[in-house]
């Protein structure tokens, strides 16, 4: 049954331990969605990956109904742990704090492809390598 | 509670990294807007406590998109922008948007807030609160499969719901005098939310609930099959139908819009149905036929 889309909403929430506060209150509650029933239905869908940052894709329809996708984890999630950190560098410039490979780098992007707006993986690894510097990881050449 | 809105208006490109700073300074997650007409313009929220690090929190954040920009990444705007929130502005206000719906002469869908004392007792009052997006009145084509039941069901009835939902339509054949439901979905999760509106209802005892695509397997017969799904789902339903009908029954197919009520009309003749009636709201149409 096609129904007429609202708005589309993206968050970047810890799995398994969403709640109806900032920033999902916000977010859909502005659209007229009961967040605590997005909160309800996301957890018990990302639960058994407590705590992991993930993206999801709410779409809200004219009815005020909505519904979700999980997405790719972000890339800064996947540099994480590729680098094996649990924080990025605050002052990317100045103070680098792990390293990741070409090979990272490709498996990052790999992972990535389907939620990224790059026409080739190329192009995905150079955007991946962009979060990358930001985040004060240097990509071993 | 009041909560202190940051927003930064930066790329594509800069995203991921903003809201992983974001979340490092323990915002619990961040709300991500792009532009519609530009998708290369991103703006993320984070929302914080109104403590008194909160000029901490946006110099850092300054400060993290200048070391940015001066490594080469574009930002964008790189705009940051504060703003005190109430929570009080979303916690209730979505509210606002569902009110009692009625439908066809005296159905009456609500929501659980709302005071329903003021209706009468000859009114069929269906309580469902809006969540995920399986049918809460509002939509076209659930209205139209009511106002079509509304009118059919006679009492006694014995009455397959194809594609079940929310089971406001289950919910609505008991509540109008059906003797019996027979509701299918194919995915769990309605079955899930079926199953809680039909206890809330007080409808789950005449409501066999099953996790199936269409009827398959079934050997059971029906005075009434309805389908609110789509034209698709209502042609592949057409041919078997028969042999799932009672004598005089009827088959409700909705979820078809007006341009295709055509073509289900004519699988419908072509399968020795006699047509009935055909209503339409909006964009939708909806179709009743005999045996």
């Amino acid at each position: 049954m096609a129904k007429k889309i609202l708005s589309v909403v993206k968050l970047q929430i810890p799995a398994g331990q969403a709640n109806p506060g900032p920033p999902v209150g916000p977010a859909l509650g502005q659209h007229g969605v009961n967040a605590s029933e997005f909160v309800k239905a996301f957890n018990a869908q990302t639960q058994g990956q407590d705590g992991i940052t993930v993206s999801v894709v709410v779409t809200i329809y004219g009815d005020r109904s909505f519904s979700f996708i999980l997405k790719t984890p972000p890339a800064s999630v996947l540099l994480k742990r590729a680098a094996k950190i649990a924080k990025a560098s605050g002052n990317p410039r100045e103070e680098k704090v792990a390293s990741v490979t070409q090979n990272d780098l490709r498996e990052i992007a790999e992972t990535k492809m389907p939620d990224l707006n790059a026409s080739s993986i190329e192009s995905a690894m150079r955007m991946i390598a962009g979060t990358a510097r930001s985040m004060g990881i240097t990509v071993e050449s | 509670m009041k909560w202190v809105q940051v927003s930064i208006e930066t790329s594509a490109m800069a995203e991921d990294a903003i809201s992983n700073l974001l979340m490092e300074m323990d915002s619990g997650g961040v709300y991500i807007k792009e532009d519609k007409l530009n998708s290369d313009r991103i703006l993320v929220f984070a929302y914080f406590p109104p403590d008194d690090i909160i000029g901490e929190r946006v110099s850092k954040i300054n400060e993290y998109l200048e070391n940015m920009r001066k490594i080469g990444i574009n930002t964008g705007k790189s705009k940051v922008t504060i703003k005190q929130v109430d929570d009080e502005q979303w916690s209730e206000s979505w509210k606002k948007f569902f009110k009692p719906l009625k439908i066809g002469k005296r159905i009456i869908v609500y929501p659980s807030w709302e005071d329903i004392s003021n209706y009468q007792s000859r009114d069929i009052l269906i309580e469902i609160d809006p969540g995920m997006a399986f049918g809460t009145g509002g939509h076209s084509t659930t209205k139209l499969c009511l106002e079509i039941l509304e009118e059919i069901i006679k009492g006694g009835e014995i009455v397959a719901d194809i594609g079940t939902g929310s089971g406001i339509l289950a919910i609505g054949a008991v509540k109008l005098g059906a003797s019996s439901v027979t509701a299918v979905d194919v995915d769990e999760k309605a079955i899930k939310i079926a199953k809680e509106n039909l206890i809330k209802n007080k409808t789950i005892d005449a409501v066999k609930l099953l996790h199936r695509d269409l009827l398959s397997c079934s050997d059971d017969k029906y005075d009434i099959i309805i389908s609110n799904i789509s034209r698709q789902a209502s042609l592949s339903i057409i041919p078997m139908a028969k042999e799932l009908m009672l004598e005089n029954g009827k088959i409700v197919l909705s979820g078809i819009l007006r341009r295709e009520a055509k073509e289900v009309h004519k699988s419908l003749e072509s399968n020795n149905f006699n047509i009935l009636n055909t209503t339409y709201d909006k964009e939708w149409s909806c179709i009743l036929a005999g045996i």
